[in-house]
């Protein structure tokens, strides 16, 4: 700057004595200064790494509704459309059916649809004039039966195509039996199970085989489904039941019911065969395995909402721990055959903290005068001045003061249950938490010291992370209070993955919480 | 000089890692500069936080043509002249008779004697008045000349060098009334 500077030797003791001088700010300072300048403009690859956790959680919750929405649509097709199908598998003999329906004979092609055809059945049903005949109970079939594959599952009688009928001989009425499982009868099953337009096999001139209606089963659809399930099997069925057919009516579950229709005699609709393929296939069901075409028996999806409150604490090595509050709403699937489910929603945390404050006192105290004797140059006279001295003292007081965080919570929990008692369940939990800070309130503290001046106040607080990335695992204990509601509760260990306190607060010690969850749960 | 265009780069982008570096790296020094323009060390605080958040503020302006560290220096030594002005702390007056008096009596520095250690002299430096302690740093510390002070205060030339000879004489006094 300028070369010709009076530079005395008491400016040279300044700069040697202060040249490096570089004392560490305290953390405070650069906690202001972040909090003030930004993170420039907005690009598309900060803006995902901003707000990569949004992101992610906004997908899993959006893949789960879009799970929900397309698991949860109904076939719109009658139900007894989800058998027929099956019977695709059938032998050719029973494939071919004529597809001219007298007025009391339904002819039913298993390849189609059977929509139109049982229109008419049903409503003769419901007129009662069809008889419905076999059912232990005399009643059809529930929804309740139906929705259970276990009840639904008993091997029932599976007789679907006449044998020992001669079929060149139309049967009289009497004569033909009343009992569905007889092989005189032909059912048609259908996956609803409640109506099922039986028919017995009728070869007509064409050679094709019509089924007539005289009887009629209600059998579950698992059943159908079974029945003709693979050539193979049926055709080692075709001699099981050849022989024991007798035996059939044993295997008639006391849940199904069946319709018997009398045989149609008018249009001389006996059953017939066509010889070695005249047996009905019939198969043994398995009573585990449910019907994939029922979608009342086979829903594999359970759904939920649910709200969930918790206390805890926050524990962090070297601090007081801190209390927290939080409360969900929640949504979730459960997979009923592996009962996995996933919940996600949204709510409020709030986290209590004490902030820590630093008030610096100075003190002045005399401690006693230093007399100066100053020359007057005019009348050569000493004068003396007494200057005071005095004595600095700095006074630190740390006092601390209320201080709270309110976040913003998406959980994304993972559930299985393990253990069913009764109404008592037992199971795990687990999953990501993210937490977003709404808010932080803080109440400035005041403090005196007397005989002193406040000279400054620092904020040493402890500050919390405001996107907090978290882990929880709860044992989880349910109790069914009725079949819709479902109370839980569970004890909880929180893990804060990315630390509970920013950079600058951070402590060696990693911080997490324990708390208590308990909530109730609404499934549909 | 690549790594430091590397960290402009990155503050420039809002990298929060490249701002944090930056700061780290220079804060101290910073705040050491601080120190000595504020009373105590909570106003050097605020000198530093302010001063760092116009460094990132316009740090687009910086033009590569010298180091970052002179440039990031001046912005926080404007910035804390400006702290003092807007906190109306600078007086530039005093009584002559005074001046006299203690020009009359100034002890002799002893340059042989081992200098007192960093803290004590800035304590002395804090100890001055708002405007000898401006005035005694630009000229001394930061190696301005008597005009350049006038222009940055605003003050004349004269009015500066006699603020820097009370400073001067005020710190001699203060530093043989050190116990030694």
């Amino acid at each position: 700057m300028n070369e010709n500077k009076d530079i005395q030797p008491i400016d040279k003791l300044f700069r040697q004595s202060l040249e490096g001088y570089s004392p560490s700010p305290p953390p405070s300072v650069w906690k202001g200064v972040k909090a003030k300048i930004g993170t420039g403009k907005p690009t598309v690859s900060r803006f995902l790494a901003n707000n990569a956790g949004l992101i992610i959680v906004s997908s899993a919750i959006l893949g789960i509704l879009a799970f929900l929405f397309f698991n949860t649509k109904t076939p719109s097709l009658p139900q007894s459309e989800n058998a027929v199908p099956k019977a695709k598998n059938l032998p050719s003999e029973t494939n071919q059916i004529s597809e001219n329906p007298p007025s009391k004979t339904y002819h039913i092609n298993p390849s189609k649809k059977l929509t139109s055809a049982n229109e008419p059945l049903k409503a003769e049903i419901e007129a009662g004039k069809i008889k419905n005949s076999l059912n232990e109970e005399n009643k059809p079939l529930t929804a309740n039966s139906g929705n259970n594959p276990k009840r639904m599952a008993k091997p029932i009688l599976k007789p679907t195509l006449s044998e020992n009928q001669d079929s060149k001989q139309p049967k009289k009425e009497e004569n033909m039996p009343t009992v569905s499982n007889s092989l005189a009868q032909t059912s048609v099953l259908l996956a609803s199970g409640t109506e099922a337009p039986a028919s017995k096999p009728n070869t007509n001139e064409s050679g094709s085989n019509d089924f007539q209606l005289d009887k009629l089963s209600i059998v579950p659809e698992n059943h159908a489904e079974n029945t003709y399930k693979n050539t193979e099997q049926k055709n080692q069925q075709q001699a099981e039941v050849a022989g024991e057919n007798q035996d059939l009516p044993e295997s008639v579950s006391p849940k199904s019911a069946k319709i018997s229709a009398e045989p149609n005699t008018q249009n001389g609709g006996t059953t017939s065969t066509s010889g070695k393929d005249d047996k009905p296939g019939t198969t043994s069901p398995d009573p585990d395995k449910p019907a994939s075409g029922d979608s009342r028996k086979s829903n594999p999806l359970k759904y939920s909402v649910g709200v969930d409150g918790s206390y805890g604490k926050v524990i962090m090595g070297g601090l007081n721990p801190n209390d927290f509050y939080t409360v969900d709403v929640l949504a979730g699937i459960t997979f009923t055959k592996s009962k996995i489910g996933i919940e996600t929603g949204i709510g409020l945390g709030y986290y209590k903290d004490r902030g820590i404050y630093n008030f610096e006192f100075l003190r002045t105290d005399t401690t006693g005068y230093i007399g100066k004797s100053l020359f007057n140059k005019y009348d050569s006279s000493y004068l003396i001045v007494y200057n005071p001295v005095t004595s600095n003292t700095t006074i630190n007081v740390d006092t601390t003061t209320p201080l709270s965080y309110t976040y913003l919570r998406i959980p994304l929990y993972f559930t299985k249950q393990f253990f069913h008692f009764n109404k008592l369940n037992l199971g795990l939990k687990t999953g990501p938490n993210l937490e977003l800070l709404i808010t932080k309130k803080e109440t400035l503290p005041e403090y005196s010291l007397s005989g002193t001046s406040l000279v400054g106040v620092q904020d040493n607080s402890y500050e919390m992370v405001s996107t907090s990335w978290q882990w929880l695992f709860a044992p989880q204990l349910s109790w069914d209070i009725t079949d819709k509601i479902v109370f839980r509760i569970e004890p909880s260990v929180v893990f804060y993955l990315n630390n509970r306190y920013d950079s600058q607060s951070q402590l060696s010690s990693k911080p997490y919480g324990i708390g208590i969850w308990t909530g109730l749960r609404y499934d549909f | 000089m690549d790594k430091e265009l590397k960290l402009i780069e990155g503050c420039l982008a809002g990298k929060r890692k490249a701002q944090n570096e930056l700061y780290s790296r220079f804060a101290p020094a910073l705040f050491g500069i601080c120190l000595r323009y504020a009373s105590n060390k909570f106003e050097a605080q605020d000198m530093l936080q302010e001063g760092f958040i116009k460094v990132f503020s316009s740090l687009a302006t910086f033009e590569n043509k010298g180091s970052i560290e002179g440039w990031i220096k001046r912005v926080v030594v404007n910035n804390a002249l400006n702290y003092l002005r807007a906190k109306a702390k600078l007086q530039f007056t005093s009584d002559l008779s005074e001046i006299e008096n203690l020009a009359d009596h100034v002890p002799e520095i002893d340059e042989t004697a081992p200098p007192p250690d960093s803290n004590t002299m800035l304590g002395l430096i804090q100890q001055l008045p708002e405007g000898y302690r401006m005035v005694f740093n630009l000229y001394v510390m930061e190696d301005y000349s008597h005009k350049e002070i006038a222009e940055i205060a605003g003050i004349s030339e004269n009015t500066s060098k006699t603020q820097l000879m009370r400073a001067r004489n005020l710190l001699q006094k203060k530093i043989s009334e050190l116990p030694r």
